[in-house]
């Protein structure tokens, strides 16, 4: 009946079979889109000291990729001519912080090697404040290798004191069957660093070696490089109280002190938008990838942006826009998971069609644009136990947004109660406070 | 179908839908040429195709476990491609129909090719969609009845409906390209 239109769309499809195929490209975007999607699965490791909100972290991460900082062409003509410094822009370009350290060269050589059966790492650099150290290293290896890991990361005084408490990140993803892999580790410290002496313990593996690596190496002594502004300053947004308590300048990133109201109606769940503006209106925002928050207790923690201690500003303002929040007496969900079912969730029914499939656990959130929170990270059955949810995972598809978690294996008591940490519902304001 | 794909008693799309990354991968490259293609049929544009790809590996990788027909794999990231296309043209507001691209590729003899496809950017997403599956990718009436959960005489409806409007809107021009 349609056979002149039948054929007219055979014979496009053959046009389309005789187009130039840039099929490296193709390779290229397939390895990013893969390396995209995972570094976005979510693994939460509960041993750590520090709180830390991995789910903002994965999500910024995308977005960093996206937006990440232009420099300067000067600057990018001497990191040219400076071996080895491409790596490093490369590696903290979405940071205009730490790209401003590497600028002003508060960037320390390093460059000690351990060879074992041919595989090398090299401590190359690092960029170091009295409250982290960022370590920049490589690893070369004979051959191409397959799925490149890095484990037992371990950064130890020489003289035998322990580290202060610390959040550490590392994991870049590898790229598939390279010989050379660059990467950095990245601590915060809770109290500041007095160490100058380290021995930095590594593992490396891949399918095909193992190797353990201990590499010595000094770093300048940190001193005096942070600025406190002490705020005690209370903003109002859509009723909830927030006090800024103090704004900490260091080299590597922005410490930001805030105190919720005990009395206010919402939990607040993640400062979305919050950023630093000077007088011309350039803007610090959070720190794209890595530790975003560190929580104190329910009402006051720590978040982190971009650095603007090598930029001076004379005039220096907070601003916060946007605030993921949601009513304190309904922040948390109950589900049924034998009977598939949703006892009990935040008003407006966003979560649905709740699906246990082996251990794992599906919904679908109802949210107009992608959600890249993670909403979960644990629950408390109904003995009141609590278990630890390791791998969630939450994409957008065909207009839903499906969140998957992993139940425990150890068994657990129906009905279970999982509290949110995060939940697409927000406040807005325009609150601004001035630093100086 | 699954020849050459099977290992250790699980077809590459189950040990990708189990969470085995190269399985995964593996499953990208192997799809890759009907899944660009998709892209530039919509897109008209290779920068915007390729980035086409990258996101749609994403949103493959993510959801992948969401796969309940291992052996419609291909059909699953077609029709991934299509929607983030749709949207894709949706958000940019953009006229989706530009002859530059297939212009550059070939010759005069080629605007016929042109009036299909401004015709094909014209119909609504789903008859697009059915023709682009049924034609490009020679999914059969039976697997899309499948995905899309409808009886195969409701596709086969939508199908002559398709082509029926494709016809319209090809005859109208004609008609205005007469006067």
């Amino acid at each position: 009946m349609f056979k002149n239109e039948e054929n007219n769309l055979l014979n496009l499809k053959e046009r389309y079979g005789q187009v130039n195929v840039p099929l490296e490209k193709l390779d290229q975007a397939i390895q990013s889109g893969f390396e995209r999607g995972k570094s976005k699965k979510v693994v939460i490791n509960h041993k750590r000291k520090y709180w830390m909100w991995p789910s903002v972290v994965a999500a910024v991460l995308v977005l960093g990729l996206l937006t990440s900082i232009r420099v300067s062409p000067t600057f990018a003509s001497y990191v040219k001519q400076v071996p080895g410094m491409e790596k490093i822009v490369e590696l903290v370009r979405n940071d205009k912080g730490l790209l401003a350290a590497v600028e002003n060269d508060y960037v320390q050589k390093i460059g000690i090697s351990q060879v074992k059966n041919g595989t090398k790492v090299t401590v190359d650099s690092v960029i170091a404040d009295e409250q982290g150290i960022v370590i920049f290293y490589t690893i070369k290896m004979k051959e191409n290798r397959h799925n490149l890991r890095v484990e037992n990361v371990n950064l130890q005084p020489t003289n035998g004191d322990k580290l202060p408490e610390h959040t550490l990140e590392f994991g870049h993803p590898a790229h598939e069957g390279e010989k050379t892999y660059t990467d950095t580790l990245v601590y915060f410290f809770n109290n500041p660093l007095k160490q100058q002496d380290f021995k930095l313990d590594i593992k490396v593996k891949t399918k095909e070696i193992s190797e353990q690596f201990s590499i010595p190496f000094s770093i300048k002594k940190q001193e005096n490089t942070k600025q406190i502004y002490n705020l005690n300053k209370t903003v109002n947004i859509e009723g909830q109280k927030i006090k800024i308590k103090k704004v900490t300048i260091y080299p590597l990133r922005v410490a930001v002190n805030v105190e919720m109201d005990p009395a206010n109606t919402k939990k607040i769940l993640d400062f979305e938008d919050i950023r630093l503006v000077d007088q011309h209106g350039e803007v610090w925002s959070k720190i794209l990838n890595g530790v975003t928050a560190s929580k104190v207790n329910d009402e006051e923690c720590t978040l982190y942006l971009q650095s603007n201690y090598f930029k001076n500003p004379k005039e220096l303002y907070l601003v916060i826009n946007k605030i993921q929040a949601v009513d304190k007496d309904e922040a948390y969900l109950i589900v049924d998971t034998e009977k598939q079912q949703i006892i009990k969730q935040p008003k407006g029914n966003l979560l649905a069609n709740i699906k246990k499939e082996g251990s794992s656990l599906t919904f679908t959130l109802n949210t107009k644009k992608d959600f890249r929170y993670f909403l979960f990270d644990s629950f408390v059955d109904a003995n009141g136990k609590e278990f630890y949810i390791n791998v969630g995972s939450s994409g957008f598809n065909e207009k839903k947004q499906i969140v998957s978690l992993t139940l425990p294996s150890e068994k657990y008591t129906n009905p279970i109660k999982l509290k949110l940490e995060f939940y697409p519902s927000w406040i807005e304001g325009k609150a601004k406070v001035r630093i100086r | 179908m699954m020849e050459g794909l099977i290992l250790e008693g699980k077809s590459l799309v189950e040990r990708a839908i189990e969470g085995d990354d190269n399985a995964f991968l593996t499953i990208m490259y192997d799809h890759k040429l009907p899944l660009y293609k998709t892209a530039l049929a919509y897109l008209k544009n290779e920068d915007e195709a390729i980035e086409a790809i990258q996101e749609v590996t994403f949103r493959a990788y993510r959801n992948i476990h969401t796969l309940r027909e291992p052996e419609f794999v291909k059909t699953w990231l077609i029709r991934i491609m299509i929607n983030y296309c749709q949207n894709y043209i949706k958000k940019n507001k953009r006229v989706t129909f530009n002859d530059d691209y297939l212009l550059r590729q070939g010759k005069n003899e080629d605007y016929r090719f042109i009036e299909l496809e401004e015709a094909m950017s014209q119909l609504d997403d789903k008859q697009r969609q059915l023709l682009h599956l049924k034609y490009f990718h020679d999914v059969k009436i039976k697997e899309i009845a499948v995905m899309w959960n409808r009886p195969e005489g409701t596709v086969k409806t939508w199908l002559n409906k398709a082509l029926r409007s494709l016809r319209n809107i090809l005859e109208e021009k004609g008609d205005k390209g007469r006067v």
